[in-house]
C-alpha cells in the first residue's frame, strides 16, 4: 500500500467543478485509468483520497495537491488521458509531510472592469491601498457563523499591476483561517466607495508552509 | 468566452453550462458537414441521465461527417444572464450558437417540458413556429414518447420521429447531407421534408396534415446489433442517475391499461446476456463508475436476469462496483435476486401495485396479488431491509371509495408483515406511500377515459390520509395540478399549440418541477385562447369520436 501525493492543476472548464463533485470526478478518473485504489473497510467502502485545500467554484489552480492510497507505487504514465478537460496531473511522489502543514497560497487575481485604461490605473492604486492596509475588516463566514474579522494579517506580499486588467498577486492564509475567493468578494461588498468588478478571476499559483518554503 | 465566464460567476451550478467532461466529443468544425444540436428541455442533471439522449449522441457522433452537441435548458438564473447579456443558447461542446447549426433535435419525453422547448428555441434566436422559419434557420425536429401525440406541438416542429430513434436519425441526417449544396449552407428544407416524409416512422406536419396519412412507428428489431453507447460522457457534477446503465430490453410483457409505454413499445426485444455483459464491462471500464443500473420497463421480467447478474457480479464485486435493479415487480421478486442485489449494496425497495383492491388491480390489468406483494416484502424484511416504497394512483377508472381505503389496508398489511418478519424491530421501518393522479394517455385502453377533477383527487387523498393509522407509514401525495395540465397536453389537439405558446409567454418554465409550476399561468393561457382545459383533461371521449392522435399507429 502506498500513499501517493499528486500535484495537479484544475483550470478552464474544470474550475467550475465544485469541490464535492471533484472528489467523485477524480475517483472515477483514477479508476478508469486502471489505478487500484485502497478502500475503507465497512458497510459503505470508499477510497482514501484527500484533497489538500478545497477550491471554490470558478477558481483556477496550478498547484493542487491530493493524497491517494493505492496498491502499486505509482500511477500510470498516461494518467492524464483519463481526466476531464482542464485537469492535469504534473507530478506524483511520496511525501511524509502532512497536508496540514500548508500555510500560505500564492494567488493571482484579475479584477475585470469595463473602465478606460487611465481609470484602471487609478483604480489599481486604490485597490492596492485597500488590500495592503493595516486592517481590513469583513464579515467572515466560519463554521461558527458570520463573524467580523480583520483579515489583514492573513494577506501578505500584496502587489498590484495594471495591464489589460488590474492584477493583484498576494499570499493568502491557506488554513486556520482560510482566506478565499468569497472573502475577496466580501471586501468589495463591504466597501461602498469601491466599485465591484464585473468579474474577479482567481488562480492559485503555489503553496507554502509557515516558513514560506514551497510545500511538497 | 469572457462574457460566458462573467455570467458563470453569477449562476448556481455553473458546471451545467461548461461541458468539458470526460468522453465528450470534440470535432473540427471545418471538417464536418452537418452540425446537430441535441436539445433536452430540462436541466443538465436530468438530461444527462437520459439513456435515449446518450444513444442519439453516440450514433450521430459515430458518423464522421457529423458533429452532434448537447444543449440543456438553462435554469432561471442562467436564462436571465443569457438574455441580459444577449448570449444566444450555445452547444456545450463548441460554445457556438445553435441557431447556426443545421439541425436542432429535441428529445421529448414528457409533455410538461413543452414550454422549456419553446424557451430554448427562443433563447437560441430561432423563430418558434415552423411557418415563420426559412432555409436560413435550422431544421427543428423532435423524437421521444411525445411523438405519440405530436398535435399540441406540431406548429413548432418541422419533423417528428415516431418510435425508436437510433436508426432513423442516421437516415435523416444522411438525407439532409445529400441535399446540402454547400457545406456552409443549410439544405433546402422543403425538399428535405418531402423526401423524408416517405420514410417509416417520420411525421412531417406540413406534408402529412394535408393528406390524412397514417404514420407508423419505427422499430429497431435487433437490439443486439443496435448501437449502444459504452464510451459515454462522464459528468463532472452529480446527476440524477449517476451510474452506467444497461438496457436489458425494450417493450413490456404486461399490459397495464394505464401504461403508455406498455402499449406502444412492443414488440418486446431483448439483448442477450453475452451482449449485456460485454457492454456492462466496457461501459464501466470506460467511465470509472461504481454502479451499473439494469434498465428496462420491468427489469425482473428479463428471462436471464440471474445469469446476467452472476456474470456482472463476478466482474463487479472485486472492483467494488454495485448493481442496481430498478423497476422490479413484486410478482417476480425472489430470494436469489435479492441476494445478488444485496451482495454489494442495499437500496430501498419500491413496488407499484397502482391500485389498492384486487378488483381494481384486475380491472387495470396490473397482475400483482396481495400475496405476491407481502411475500416480496417478507423476503425483504427477513433479509434486513427496513424501507419500502409503495406507489399508487388515485382516480383510475371505476375507482370507488372502497378501492381508495384498500390502499391504506395494503400499507398496514405491509407494516404487519414487517412486524412478523423483521429480525431487528428496534431499527424501525419506513413505509412510504405515494399517490399520483391518474392521467389518461393516448394509445392505451384508457385513452378515452376521464381524469378526476383536482377537487375530487384531493377528497380521495384526505379519505386515504384519514385511514392511515400508523406513524411508520408516511403518505406523500403528488399535487394534482401538474397532472391536470399534463392530462390536457397528453390528449391535446392542434389547438393547444397556441395555449402552450401563451403559457410560455406568461412565464411558464420547468413545469415538471413542482416549485416552478403555476396552474394559474396555464389557466390564463387556456382562457386567452378561448379554450377550456376540462375539454381536454377531465372530459370523457365518446366511443365514436375520432381521437386526434389516431393517425399515429403504434
Ligand atoms: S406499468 Fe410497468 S409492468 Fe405495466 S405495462 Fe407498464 S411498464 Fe409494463
Amino acid at each position: 500500500m502506498y500513499r501517493i501525493r499528486c500535484l495537479y492543476s484544475k483550470k478552464d472548464k474544470a474550475a467550475y467543478i465544485s469541490h464535492l463533485d471533484f472528489m467523485s470526478t477524480i475517483q472515477r478518473s483514477l479508476i478508469r485509468a486502471g489505478v487500484k485504489l485502497i478502500y475503507t473497510k465497512g458497510f459503505n467502502p470508499h477510497p482514501y483520497i484527500s484533497i489538500a485545500l478545497p477550491l471554490s467554484v470558478g477558481v483556477e489552480s496550478e498547484c493542487e495537491l491530493l493524497d491517494v492510497e493505492i496498491t502499486g507505487n505509482s500511477l500510470p504514465k498516461n494518467i492524464n488521458n483519463f481526466m476531464p478537460d482542464g485537469v492535469e496531473i504534473h507530478r506524483t511522489y511520496i511525501s511524509a509531510r502532512k497536508l496540514s502543514n500548508i500555510q500560505w497560497v500564492d494567488v493571482f487575481i484579475e479584477f475585470i472592469y469595463d473602465f478606460r485604461d487611465d481609470e484602471k490605473a487609478k483604480y489599481s492604486k486604490k485597490l492596492l491601498k485597500l488590500f495592503s492596509a493595516d486592517s481590513l475588516i469583513i464579515d467572515k463566514k466560519s463554521k461558527s457563523g458570520i463573524k467580523s474579522t480583520d483579515i489583514a494579517p492573513f494577506i501578505k506580499d500584496v502587489n498590484f499591476s495594471c495591464e489589460e486588467n488590474i492584477i493583484m498577486t498576494a499570499k493568502l492564509s491557506a488554513q486556520n483561517p482560510t482566506i478565499g475567493y468569497n472573502d475577496i468578494i466580501q471586501v468589495f461588498n463591504q466597501n461602498n466607495d469601491i466599485q465591484t468588478p464585473d468579474l474577479i478571476k482567481m488562480k492559485r499559483i503555489a503553496i507554502y508552509d509557515k516558513d514560506m518554503i514551497l510545500f511538497k | 468566452m469572457e462574457t460566458i465566464e462573467k455570467i458563470l460567476a453569477k449562476v448556481q451550478k455553473p458546471a451545467r453550462y461548461t461541458g468539458g467532461e470526460y468522453n465528450q466529443i470534440i470535432k473540427d468544425k471545418t471538417k464536418v458537414d452537418v452540425r446537430v444540436a441535441l436539445c433536452f428541455p430540462d436541466v443538465y442533471e436530468i438530461g444527462m441521465s437520459n439513456l435515449g439522449l446518450r444513444i442519439i449522441y453516440g450514433v450521430l457522433n459515430n458518423m464522421e461527417n457529423v458533429w452532434c452537441e448537447r444543449v440543456f435548458s438553462p435554469w432561471a438564473d442562467m436564462e436571465e444572464q443569457l438574455r441580459e447579456n444577449n448570449i444566444p443558447l450555445y452547444g456545450l461542446e463548441s460554445y457556438d450558437t445553435i441557431k447556426d447549426f443545421d439541425i436542432i433535435a429535441f428529445s421529448l419525453g414528457y409533455e410538461l417540458s413543452y414550454t422549456n422547448m419553446l424557451n430554448m428555441l427562443d433563447l437560441a434566436g430561432v423563430p418558434l413556429k415552423r411557418n415563420e422559419r426559412n432555409d436560413k434557420n435550422p431544421l427543428v425536429i423532435a423524437g421521444g414518447s411525445c411523438s405519440l401525440n405530436p398535435n399540441p406541438i406540431s406548429d413548432f416542429i418541422d419533423l417528428f420521429v415516431v418510435g425508436d430513434g437510433e436508426e432513423i436519425i442516421v437516415e435523416l441526417v444522411n438525407l439532409y447531407n445529400d441535399l446540402k449544396a454547400d457545406k456552409d449552407e443549410k439544405a433546402n428544407k422543403t425538399k428535405f421534408l418531402e423526401k423524408s416524409s416517405i420514410l417509416d416512422g417520420v411525421y412531417v406536419p406540413s406534408i402529412h396534415d394535408k393528406t390524412n396519412t397514417t404514420i407508423s412507428k419505427r422499430v429497431v428489431k435487433n437490439l443486439d446489433t443496435a448501437f449502444f453507447p459504452t464510451r459515454t460522457i462522464v459528468p463532472s457534477m452529480s446527476i440524477v442517475h449517476d451510474r452506467t446503465v444497461l438496457e436489458l430490453f425494450r417493450g413490456c410483457y404486461h399490459k397495464c391499461k394505464f401504461c403508455q409505454a406498455g402499449f406502444t413499445e412492443h414488440p418486446v426485444r431483448s439483448r442477450s446476456v453475452e451482449t449485456l455483459t460485454k457492454q456492462g464491462i466496457e461501459a464501466i471500464t470506460n467511465s470509472g463508475y461504481d454502479e451499473i443500473g439494469l434498465l428496462s420497463l420491468s427489469t425482473g421480467d428479463y428471462k436471464d436476469l440471474s445469469k446476467l447478474c452472476d456474470n456482472l457480479l463476478k466482474w463487479c464485486e472485486p472492483r467494488k462496483v454495485s448493481l442496481s435493479l430498478p423497476s422490479l415487480r413484486a410478482s417476480n421478486f425472489n430470494v436469489e435476486l435479492l441476494k445478488q442485489v444485496q451482495k454489494v449494496r442495499k437500496s430501498s425497495l419500491t413496488f407499484a401495485p397502482e391500485a389498492g383492491s384486487q378488483r381494481l388491480r384486475d380491472y387495470i390489468n396490473k397482475d400483482i396479488t396481495e400475496g405476491e406483494l407481502f411475500d416480496a416484502c417478507k423476503l425483504a424484511f427477513e433479509n434486513g431491509w427496513n424501507s419500502v416504497k409503495l406507489y399508487f394512483m388515485l382516480g383510475l377508472p371505476t375507482e370507488t371509495d372502497d378501492d381508495v381505503l384498500a390502499i391504506a389496508k395494503v400499507a398496514h398489511s405491509v407494516l404487519n408483515t414487517w412486524r412478523e418478519h423483521t429480525n431487528n424491530k428496534k431499527r424501525g421501518v419506513r413505509i412510504t406511500l405515494s399517490t399520483s393522479c391518474f392521467i389518461p394517455k393516448p394509445h392505451t385502453p384508457f385513452e378515452r377515459e376521464e381524469q378526476i377533477s383536482v377537487k375530487e383527487y384531493l377528497r380521495r387523498v384526505s379519505l386515504l390520509k384519514n385511514a392511515i393509522q400508523s406513524k411508520m407509514i408516511t403518505y406523500n401525495w403528488h399535487s394534482p395540478d401538474q397532472g391536470y395540465v399534463e392530462a390536457a397536453l397528453s390528449r391535446g389537439d392542434k389547438g393547444l399549440g397556441a395555449v402552450i405558446e401563451a403559457a410560455w409567454r406568461g412565464g411558464a418554465r420547468f413545469d415538471s418541477w413542482s416549485e416552478c409550476f403555476s396552474l394559474q399561468t396555464w389557466l390564463n393561457a387556456f382562457a386567452e385562447c378561448n379554450l377550456n382545459i376540462d375539454d381536454y383533461a377531465t372530459k370523457k371521449r365518446k366511443e365514436n369520436e375520432t381521437l386526434p392522435w389516431s393517425f399515429i399507429k403504434v
